[in-house]
């Protein structure tokens, strides 16, 4: 059968589908599961995340050991100030990501451009974090003098000249940086590699004449 | 303008005919079918306050269904509905008119299916006669360009629905 004999078949099939009036006015009130809603979802739990475990902990801090441990409240008031910075940008890329009423191919190439933004702002935020907690810890435990650190290669002592401290910081940074990297690069692509992928290749069939 | 929900409806109930095309083309199982449905009827509504009228409702309803089908990810739960063309029937004898015509298109659906994303899409309007004019309005891809990803499309299919 050629593709014009299809037509009339086409047509009427069309005229069969059966929802009742009643049915898709129930369907206005659904969540949407597409994937940026499901995105936009997990944003806010991971916000609401943040509040109430940092939040917890700030306070804790301040209150706690007579106050001696307030400069982890400060640094951790620090980082939750990064993190409104860093879901503001993903809450404004995830509003811009899409576009369906917009061409079909205009809102594909809008999609794959934002979400790969939103991509590399998650890998790099979850990267980041890991170095600057660390080296915050490290002055941290250094200034208090609470264990004794100078026994260690990671703090300056009669063995220890103070290249070799410095040495040894940059090389745990890196060690922890690049695994943290890895990481959060791996659960990423597991998150979104396979959706940005489909949508390349469907962009470069519609650019390919 | 349409800003009512009741309007909405009617024009979605007017309609629905194409939604379901569209999901019958892109979704191999009746759950997923359901869910797309769904998800396109969602993206609508939460559309429609921005609907101007300053294209045709059928312009925008694809646009947005294409849209909703292509771009979202769907796992296909599996794939029991589906058939491959060349496991289906040649000849249906001893059928009614109906039946035949029912099992026809689920040949054709199935072979549909095969093609790429982009391509299901092309075939569904041209089937829809829409104009290339219109096809570009709605997938955004310039008419010479169109007409020879038609051709290749036809052909695919061609050559699929001959195999079966």
């Amino acid at each position: 059968m050629e593709l014009d004999q299809w037509k009339d078949i086409w047509k009427e099939e069309g005229q069969q589908s059966s929802n009742d009036a009643q049915k898709l006015r129930s369907l206005l009130d659904k969540k949407s599961k597409s994937p940026v809603a499901k995105m936009k979802r997990n944003l806010r739990v991971e916000l609401w995340f943040v509040i109430i475990t940092y939040g917890a902990m700030i306070l804790f801090y301040f209150l706690a050991f007579k106050g001696r441990m307030s400069a982890v409240s400060w640094f951790m008031l620090f980082i939750g100030l990064l993190f409104v910075i860093y879901f503001q940008r993903k809450n404004k890329l995830l509003t811009e990501m899409e576009c369906l009423s917009c061409e079909v191919k205009s809102n594909l190439q809008k999609q794959t451009i934002t979400l790969e933004k939103y991509i590399r702002i998650y890998l790099i935020g979850g990267t980041v974090l890991a170095p600057v907690s660390l080296l915050f810890f490290g002055w941290f435990f250094y200034a208090r003098a609470w264990t004794n650190v100078n026994d260690t290669i990671f703090y300056p002592g009669d063995h220890n000249p103070i290249w070799k401290v410095i040495l040894a910081w940059v090389i745990l940074t890196a060690i922890v940086t690049f695994l943290f990297y890895v990481l959060n690069k791996w659960y990423v692509r597991k998150l979104y590699g396979k959706h940005v992928e489909k949508l390349k290749e469907i962009l470069s069939e519609m650019e390919d004449d | 303008m349409h800003s009512t929900q009741a309007d909405f409806l009617a024009q979605v109930e007017a309609h629905k005919g194409m939604i379901h095309k569209v999901c019958q083309v892109y979704c191999w199982n009746p759950g997923d079918r359901e869910d797309l449905f769904q998800e396109i009827v969602i993206q609508l509504w939460k559309a429609w306050p921005g609907f101007r009228g300053e294209s045709k409702f059928s312009t925008w309803l694809y646009r947005i269904a294409l849209n909703t089908a292509i771009s979202g990810l769907r796992k296909h739960k599996n794939h029991m509905v589906y058939m491959e063309p060349e496991k289906l029937p040649a000849e249906i004898k001893d059928e009614s008119d109906a039946e035949e015509k029912e099992e026809r298109l689920r040949q054709f659906y199935s072979a549909l299916r095969q093609l790429s994303e982009l391509e299901r899409a092309i075939i569904m309007l041209y089937l829809e006669d829409k104009s290339y004019e219109e096809m570009e309005d709605i997938l955004g891809i310039n008419q010479n360009s169109l007409r020879v990803k038609m051709n290749r499309a036809k052909e695919k299919l061609r050559n699929i629905t001959k195999q079966s």
